[in-house]
């Protein structure tokens, strides 16, 4: 069989053998698997020796905790802005440096 | 007179040399030839000269017939080659001489003049070449002269080549300075004609490098234009390179300065375009482009360029280009590198501009918790997953990120590539699990999955190799049953313990049952999957019954097959838990574990078919070939094919030696071989050939008796003489000790042997040695045979009454007594003649 008994029947590892005979009628009316493979799992269960490998033939999965959620009100408030400083700007300091360079540059030189 | 003086005398009148002399002669001219050839193989050939001319003197120039013939004896050649080397030698100093008077001929050639310098190196070149050949003081000292002498020179000229070319750059004052030092060497004309030529223009320079020098201040302190001027003007008097440079530099700057001003306007004025290509037109003119590059960024900033401002921003210093860049990196949505930037700041503005970029990375922080949210709410979970490792990358660790992406998350994609049941996926997926991290739940689940695997692949072309997947997967996972968590807790079973025999022998027998199914398909590979699950099975059967571990990967158990599949991917990690003696196990892990497996379950005939062809060297390989090779021999034994059966024990010969048990079988094999053997040859032959392999008392007795029966054929057909055989016989009982056979045929060529020599003497008549021989016998049967030949005389005697020497009788019978005193048979005789005392 390619599918777990215990899968096929959609039962826990605690279930009672007349869990698993219920669990056969449900599994009938789901139609998920074949009827000859729901008759196959529950022969499967019920018998202790067999049972066992089933129990040993499932996946070894961590338990699935509940997801937990953040507080996430802070998203509504409206969110600040950065704006560039016009001091690291500095064009027009730039442009008086500019001039005053020029200015410079055409001194003439002092007389010695 | 001495006899030595007489004799010496008497020589020298007959043979025209003194012999005495010339044996006194001879050691000092063998010493003297063996120095000077010293000296000449160190090139002091002026010495070795003088040594030859005065040991070949002593000798005659003209020797005589008997003087060249005692020299010869005395000497040998060394008188003749030591002459012939003394004038090879001269020619040697001859040749010196005149290279020497060539060079001294050159010298006087050279004027002195300090421009000149062929002569000295030609007389030089001839100089070292006489060093070659000899060795001599004084040539090296000319040599040095002449080196010194060409040195300072070279140094001259090198001094005027450099205050030309100052000169040629009008670095007036500074040829002044070089000419001088040239001077110091040769105080030549040409050169007080240089230093006189350079000093007119040395007034000229100076107002040049006043000009030039405040030309440099006025540049440094901003006045561009003056300086240019004040240049130009100074260059159209006195050109010079480094002038001109500073003029070219100067006004490259001048329009650098007026390109960077027209940016800032252009900036001003929105023109954002046209400003980066004035900024990028003075950045290539200015030396210092640093103001270039923050406009740059700024103007790139302004139209929202992040790429290209951080380009432009990229390590300038200062506070200016570190906001920038930080404020580009907020922008990106790199917030810790903008506040990395800004943090070291002095700006007043800075601190609220932090507290900004603190509120939006917290807003950061709780979009990507909320696009977590979202994408688990949609089930999206290999998204999830990548956003939470997103997050922890921007944010580092947070308990509720991790916590929900190790506890729920991951889980949940876990469950759902099972819930898939697509085997082949789910099969690989968690098989990468187990390669990576190696434990009791991924060999589990690896080995659950590789199980669904193989019963889903039954109609599919993959079918071999899941289940061969399957055949390692779930023995290795069987090895570590008893610690497995799923059979843990079971809660059905209540207190009832889980039979772990039990479970492991039902899915022995599950793989047995789908292997099997491949026997109508494809016998090979039925055979093959057999051989993998029988090697399989008999480790796990070791592990069992010898309480051992076998080879581990973290704490886990590891079958030989999966240790061969996965030995690279833990090569570092792997624990040899196998005892040294335990060499079977530890051969099942090897290339030859198949075929050590089929022995072991006496399947040898596949083990032959199996064993790998390579030669090896490492020792558990070494020893699961040679135990193959045993159990290939006897399988060989078996099938009666005993010449190649000895030839494969050969290779576990030492094996075999240690082993009790082994050679118990082989010892039960070859008596079962003796017995279907008829050619006496091949007993013989195969009794050798068993001897060697074992030397077992069985082989023993087996090779005695053959080679026993084979000499005695030998004496049979007179083939070998009684020595010979007796010496054979010796030989043989070294084998077998207490061999019957070998011991009964000494016994009888000994007796034989006996016989023989009595029988030679009695016909000589030489009655008292028979009766020696025959008392010195150990042989019962060689005593009683002679004593009864002379009781048989006696007796004949008797019986015709010839007793007329009573005598001879009565010595005959004493013979005999002395012979064997104590035979009953002879008594009465012996009575009768009153033999007994």
């Amino acid at each position: 069989m390619i599918y777990n008994p215990y899968d096929v029947l959609g039962v826990s590892q605690a279930a009672s053998k007349a869990e698993i005979v219920k669990a056969k009628a449900v599994a009938m009316k789901r139609k998920q698997y074949s009827l000859d493979i729901i008759a196959k799992a529950e022969k499967s269960l019920l018998k202790q020796e067999e049972r066992i490998i089933a129990d040993y033939l499932r996946p070894i999965l961590p338990i699935i905790k509940r997801f937990k959620h953040s507080d996430l009100s802070a998203l509504a408030e409206s969110a600040s802005t950065l704006i560039l400083l016009a001091e690291f700007d500095g064009l027009e300091q730039a442009i008086a440096n500019a001039k005053q360079e020029e200015r410079l540059e055409r001194e003439p030189l002092p007389i010695p | 007179m001495s006899i030595l003086n007489s004799v010496n005398t008497f020589s020298k009148a007959l043979l025209g040399v003194g012999l005495v002399d010339a044996w006194k002669q001879a050691p000092h001219t063998k010493a003297a030839s063996q120095k000077a050839q010293r000296l000449a193989q160190k090139k002091h050939i002026l010495e070795a000269v003088t040594i030859a001319e005065k040991a070949i003197a002593a000798w005659s120039s003209k020797p005589g017939f008997w003087e060249r013939l005692i020299c010869l004896l005395l000497l040998g050649n060394i008188l003749e080659q030591f002459t012939k080397q003394l004038k090879q030698w001269r020619r040697q100093v001859a040749e010196v001489d005149k290279l020497s008077a060539n060079a001294k001929t050159l010298l006087l050639q050279d004027t002195g003049n300090p421009l000149e310098t062929q002569v000295l190196s030609g007389a030089i070149a001839v100089y070292r070449h006489c060093t070659k050949i000899i060795h001599d003081d004084h040539l090296s000292q000319a040599i040095n002269q002449c080196q010194q002498e060409l040195q300072r020179r070279q140094n001259f000229q090198r001094l005027v080549t450099q205050a030309e070319s100052q000169v040629e750059n009008k670095f007036f004052k500074t040829a002044i300075a070089t000419y001088h030092e040239a001077e110091q060497l040769y105080p030549t004309e040409s050169v007080k004609g240089a230093i006189a030529t350079c000093e007119t223009q040395v007034q000229q320079e100076e107002i040049y490098n006043s000009a030039l020098q405040t030309a440099q201040q006025a540049s440094r302190a901003g006045r561009l234009h003056s300086a240019i001027a004040l240049l130009a003007l100074a260059l159209t008097n006195f050109k010079r390179s480094d002038g001109q440079e500073l003029l070219q530099q100067l006004q490259l700057i001048v329009k650098g300065k007026e390109q960077f001003p027209q940016g800032l306007t252009a900036e001003k004025a929105g023109d954002l375009k046209e400003a980066t290509s004035l900024y990028k037109a003075a950045q290539s003119l200015l030396p210092d482009s640093t103001e270039c590059q923050i406009r740059l960024g700024l103007v790139a900033i302004k139209t929202r360029n992040w790429a290209t401002a951080l380009s432009h921003l990229e390590s300038i210093r200062g506070e200016q280009a570190a906001y920038l860049r930080g404020f580009t990196y907020v922008q990106r949505g790199n917030l810790q590198q903008a506040d990395r930037e800004w943090q070291s700041l002095s700006h007043p503005e800075i601190k609220s501009q932090r507290e900004i970029l603190k509120s939006l990375s917290q807003q950061q922080c709780l979009r990507l918790l909320q696009k977590i949210e979202q994408l688990v709410k949609d089930r999206n979970l290999a998204s999830a997953k990548a956003v939470s490792a997103e997050f922890r990358q921007q944010f580092g660790f947070d308990q509720l990120v991790e916590s929900n992406l190790n506890e729920h998350i991951q889980p949940c994609l876990e469950a759902a590539i099972w819930q898939s049941a697509n085997w082949g996926i789910v099969a690989d997926k968690v098989e990468k699990n187990w390669i990576s991290q190696p434990d009791i739940t991924t060999l589990h689940n690896w080995a659950v999955a590789t199980y669904y695997r193989a019963k889903s692949d039954v109609l599919e072309t993959r079918h071999f190799t899941s289940l061969h997947d399957l055949i390692i997967a779930l023995s290795t996972a069987l090895a570590n049953l008893t610690h497995d968590p799923a059979l843990k807790d079971v809660p059905w079973l209540g207190t009832q313990a889980v039979d772990l025999e039990s479970i492991s022998g039902k899915l022995k027998q599950r793989m047995e049952e789908a292997i099997d199914q491949f026997k109508d398909q494809d016998v090979n590979k039925y055979l093959q999957l057999r051989d993998h699950y029988r090697l399989e099975m008999v480790s796990l059967r070791l592990m069992s019954e010898q309480k051992t571990k076998g080879m581990k990967v973290k704490n886990v158990c590891v079958t030989p097959s999966c240790y061969n599949r996965y030995f690279n991917h833990w090569r570092d990690n792997w624990v040899d838990d196998i005892e040294k003696n335990q060499n079977i196990f530890r051969s099942l892990y090897t290339p030859w574990g198949l075929a050590v497996a089929a022995c072991l379950e006496g399947d040898t005939q596949r083990a032959i078919q199996l064993k790998p062809t390579v030669k090896t060297s490492a020792s558990a390989e070494l020893f699961a070939q040679k135990f193959v090779a045993y159990h290939e021999g006897c399988y060989q034994l078996m099938q009666h094919k005993w010449r190649e059966a000895m030839v494969t024990f050969k290779q576990a010969s030492l094996e075999i030696k240690a082993s009790m048990i082994w050679q118990k079988e082989i010892d039960r094999l070859c008596s079962t071989q003796r017995q279907v053997i008829s050619e006496f040859r091949e007993h013989l032959e195969f009794a050798q050939l068993w001897y060697d392999l074992l030397g077992s008392q069985p082989a023993r007795s087996y090779l005695a008796d053959y080679r026993a029966e084979q000499l005695r054929e030998k004496l049979i057909k007179q083939q070998v003489l009684l020595e010979k055989a007796l010496q054979e016989l010796r030989d043989i009982k070294q084998i077998d000790e207490l061999n019957p056979v070998v011991l009964d045929l000494i016994e009888r060529v000994e007796f034989t042997q006996e016989i023989e020599e009595i029988d030679r003497l009695l016909k000589r008549q030489n009655y008292e040695d028979v009766v020696r021989k025959a008392k010195k016998s150990r042989h019962d049967r060689v005593r009683f045979t002679v004593a009864n030949f002379f009781i048989d005389i006696l007796m004949s005697a008797v019986k015709k009454g010839d007793l007329s020497n009573y005598q001879e009788v009565q010595q005959v019978g004493r013979w005999a007594y002395e012979i064997c005193p104590d035979e009953p048979a002879f008594q009465e005789i012996y009575r009768s003649l009153r033999l007994q005392f």
